[in-house]
């Protein structure tokens, strides 16, 4: 054998075993994140349930049913539409293990872009994981990708035709689910997912859906909820109450002309309420520094408190950051105002949840306060997270 | 249309594979083989739908 097929050799094992090594980290992604239902959870089922079409593939995301004892109407809400925007999954974790329904439905799905979970987007150093500590121990959860995972959904167009307006976005856009509404039954993976919801949200007669959200501190619409033109009665009547308990938001008109987004294409096509609410993640931000799980968990970068101080940043931020603590509060508490202004308008169809923690105890105490220790699940056997 | 263009996607990949392996074993100077071996990790990686 000569010397160069010999190295030729060495070389490939050593490309199978780094390939090996990385092939197990990337595969670590693909083990689900554990979910802990609370007594309140009086169904699960999957995506599926809403759409054959995703039977058996990677779209198959749980969805959570609490449902009251007296009837009134039906909450959806969507978290992890984009998994690296974590308040949202939270704050759906938060409810499903913790809240409980006393009159109506709340359909919650925490990892609606179930694919994106799978993997990080390149070149932004972000973590794969990270924890929220509980009282005793900790909690891992996963830290996804803008997009659903290139695996399930390849090769990108060039530019991106939203399905069925024609608008034209660039093509990275074709795997952000919150630009695929309606979506399709035989369309991309991502368009088969948006019509899942959407038959959801149609066959399930939901009459508030709410989709949860976060976005760079540098970005325009944050702090905000979002509003098809339906519900800005609910959603100003909501950002009055929130300014009463001294959380600012602003209200924002869903744009006609900008197809494909939730509070858009849900509100146009189903007899629910559309909202979108985002709050400020600095791990989203341009100008942030050393991207971690602690910047995650802390929103305290040195950068962004430089940005404040010369007017770069849309959102109040000092020292003590944005917490995720504060981040998904601020949503949990949207929520509440949301479901108040809702019933206001239709007292004969109201819904009632219990149990919802506020936004001061997810400050005070932590949402760790309100996710369940690990042995909480009877489906675990080692008593131990993931 | 759009699992055809997949497959389509996936075999070219695999074929660059394939030409960036026997280009290993054609290779003399080690530099150049190391990098042969550095690009084809990503493309097995692809073609076994793992990233």
């Amino acid at each position: 054998m000569q010397a160069h097929h010999a190295r030729a050799l060495l070389l490939l094992a050593l490309t199978a075993g780094f390939g090996y090594l990385a092939g197990r980290d990337f595969g670590s992604m693909h083990r689900p994140d554990r979910i802990i239902p609370g007594s309140g959870v009086t169904q699960q089922t999957t995506l599926s349930r809403y759409s054959p079409h995703l039977l058996g593939a990677s779209g198959e995301t749980p969805v959570y049913i609490l449902e009251g004892k007296k009837p009134g109407g039906t909450l959806a809400i969507l978290g992890g539409v984009h998994p690296n925007e974590a308040a949202g999954f939270l704050s759906c974790a938060v409810i499903v293990e913790h809240a409980a329904v006393l009159q109506g439905r709340l359909i919650v799905i925490p990892q609606a872009s179930w694919g994106g979970y799978t993997c990080t987007d390149p070149m932004e150093a972000y973590p794969q994981q990270y924890a929220i500590p509980l009282g005793e121990g900790e909690r891992t959860f996963r830290y996804g990708s803008r997009g659903m995972n290139p695996v399930d959904q390849w090769p990108d167009p060039l530019v991106y035709l939203h399905y069925p307006s024609g608008q034209q976005l660039s093509g990275i856009e074709t795997r952000n689910l919150n630009r695929c509404f309606p979506g399709r039954p035989d369309g991309t993976y991502t368009e088969r997912v948006a019509h899942a919801i959407q038959q959801m949200l149609q066959s399930e007669d939901v009459d508030i859906a709410v989709d949860l959200h976060e976005a760079a501190p540098e970005y325009p619409v944050i702090n905000t909820i979002v509003a098809h033109e339906r519900g800005m009665e609910i959603a100003a009547s909501a950002v009055l109450s929130l300014e009463l308990e001294d959380l600012q938001y602003t209200l924002e008109r869903s744009p006609v002309r900008f197809r494909g987004l939730s509070h858009r294409e849900w509100g146009d096509a189903t007899d629910a309420y559309a909202f979108l609410m985002e709050t400020g993640n600095i791990m989203q931000g341009r100008l942030r520094g050393a991207t971690s799980p602690e910047l995650l968990l802390t929103g305290v970068d040195p950068m962004y408190l430089k940005a404040a101080r010369i007017g770069m940043v849309k959102i109040p931020y000092d020292s003590t950051g944005v917490p995720l603590n504060v981040r998904v509060g601020r949503h949990l508490q949207g929520l509440r105002a949301l479901v108040e202004g809702y019933n206001a308008l239709h007292p004969e169809r109201p819904i009632g949840i219990t149990q919802l923690p506020s936004y001061a105890e997810c400050v005070t105490s932590g949402i760790g306060a309100f996710l369940n220790a690990p042995e909480a699940d009877p489906s675990s056997t080692s008593g131990e997270d993931q | 249309m759009l699992a055809v263009l997949h497959w389509i996607y996936i075999g070219i990949v695999a074929l660059v594979a394939l030409v960036v392996l026997a280009e290993i074993f054609r290779e003399r100077a080690w530099y150049h083989q190391l990098a042969y071996a550095l690009i084809l990790l990503p493309l097995v990686l692809r073609v076994l739908h793992i990233k």
